[in-house]
């Protein structure tokens, strides 16, 4: 194998292995603020769940700039070169020198395997977001556009209402729903899902799916829903400023959620329903309580913003511990 | 099925004879996928002499429809989450018991708010 990839091999173990020193400080963090961030106001919550979702990424982003920051040093200032103090056969995570060991096989098939596995998922999730992508537009094809409403009707009794779409969202609702739905329903359930559109929720929540991956599978699971949920009620929040009525809000989505649940026993055959903890709920409770208050995340930024600077100041010693620990490895 | 609603000739060879020639399509894929609609009920068919003669056993609006609620029933799906943030989704329901519960909460609120108003 050329030492080009063996620096590849290396490089990928110490990304692999900071993605899971990632995960489980996620997982910490989770456990921490389970309790906590329930209590929060909905749009905190929101920003901080998507930060806790992109907290192993961006920690190993960081891991890896750290131990990789004497390399870069060495490619600008020769002088400050850390590799001459090991002999050829040290794992030398460095662009100047490159190793002349890599990973033994036992590592590296488990390695191109979790890596196969993540490409797997990516992939699985490709496909479901280009079959959702490609129902959407075939719903938009074939509604009628009401431009005075500034959605899109589709033929359907189903009682339904949603912003469909990642990068360009629009609000799609079934003729059944239009039809139900009084005049003040109809602006709560358009309000809520245009502030859905202005805030690309459907993509965030794209992008936090894809980055649930790298999370161990518990914390994974609670994050998506979490992200979902504060989502909804920030959208709730949205719509009761608009409509000037937070009661009108939470009887709009009764009103939905009774319509749905006569759907469900006439006609959802195909859809696998869950009863139980449901959004619903909680979003209703909210909206029968005054607003909470504004809530600053600058302490989780700020403690965010700490980490990455515990990582990157000591990047000597980090370089040497990664390159030691993968030397051991190596041989 | 467009030439079945139409009112287009149901036997597969009247069929090809509109479609296949046109769009290159053989009688043996005509005399397929008629067959496959017949199965999937689609399709009624009787047997005049010895071919099967096809016609529509949905109109064309119904048809839409059914098409329509399947697309909104694949979204409503969990695997489509991402893409589409739903008012109420649909594929999470709230028990009996809870909904009743939630709908005095919101009456009893609203009872005292326009109590205070008075």
């Amino acid at each position: 194998m050329t030492p080009a990839m063996q620096s590849v091999q290396l490089f990928l173990l110490a990304a692999v292995a900071f993605l899971v020193i990632g995960s489980f400080a996620a997982a910490v963090a989770a456990r921490v603020l389970r309790a906590r961030v329930t209590r929060w106001e909905p749009r905190a919550r929101h920003r901080a769940l998507v930060l806790l979702a992109a907290l192993p990424a961006l920690l190993s982003f960081c891991l890896l700039l750290s131990v990789s920051l004497p390399s870069l040093i060495a490619l600008v200032v020769p002088g400050l070169d850390h590799c001459p103090m090991h002999d050829d056969h040290h794992a030398h995570l460095c662009f100047v020198h490159l190793p002349k060991v890599g990973i033994n096989l036992a590592l590296l098939l488990p390695l191109i395997f979790g890596l196969s596995y993540l490409a797997l998922r990516a992939m699985l999730a490709l496909s479901a977001t280009a079959r959702a992508m490609r129902a959407v537009s075939s719903l938009r094809l074939t509604g009628e556009h009401r431009n005075d409403l500034g959605i899109t009707v589709v033929e359907t009794h189903l009682p339904v209402c949603f912003a469909a779409g990642l990068l360009r969202p629009r609000v799609l609702m079934s003729r059944g729903l239009l039809e139900s739905l009084g005049d003040e329903e109809r602006a709560v359930v358009l309000a809520h899902e245009r502030a859905h559109v202005r805030r690309r929720d459907a993509l965030v929540a794209s992008v936090v799916r894809a980055l649930s991956v790298i999370h161990l599978p518990t914390v994974a699971r609670w994050l998506v829903r979490e992200v979902e949920i504060a989502a909804e009620q920030v959208c709730d929040e949205e719509a009761a400023e608009r409509v000037g009525d937070r009661l009108a809000v939470a009887s709009a989505i009764l009103t939905v959620e009774r319509a749905a649940q006569h759907a469900a026993a006439r006609e959802l055959d195909g859809i696998a329903v869950a009863f139980g903890e449901c959004a619903v709920e909680r979003r209703v409770e909210a909206l029968l309580v005054e607003p909470r208050p504004p809530a600053s995340l600058r302490p989780f930024v700020v403690a965010l913003g700490l980490a990455a600077v515990g990582v990157l100041a000591p990047a000597g010693e980090l370089h040497h511990l990664t390159e030691s620990v993968l030397s051991v490895i190596a041989h | 099925m467009n030439h079945l609603w139409s009112g287009g000739d149901g036997e597969a060879k009247a069929v090809h004879a509109v479609l296949g020639k046109r769009r290159g399509i053989t009688l043996n894929t005509i005399q397929s996928t008629l067959k496959r609609l017949y199965e999937k009920g689609l399709l009624a068919r009787d047997k005049v002499s010895h071919a099967h003669v096809y016609r529509a056993r949905v109109g064309r609006d119904d048809f839409h429809r059914g098409l329509v609620g399947e697309l909104v029933g694949d979204l409503m799906d969990r695997q489509a989450d991402a893409v589409v943030s739903a008012f109420v989704d649909l594929a999470e329901r709230a028990g009996p018991k809870q909904l009743a519960r939630l709908e005095a909460l919101v009456a009893e609120r609203r009872r005292k708010l326009d109590r205070g108003s008075e």
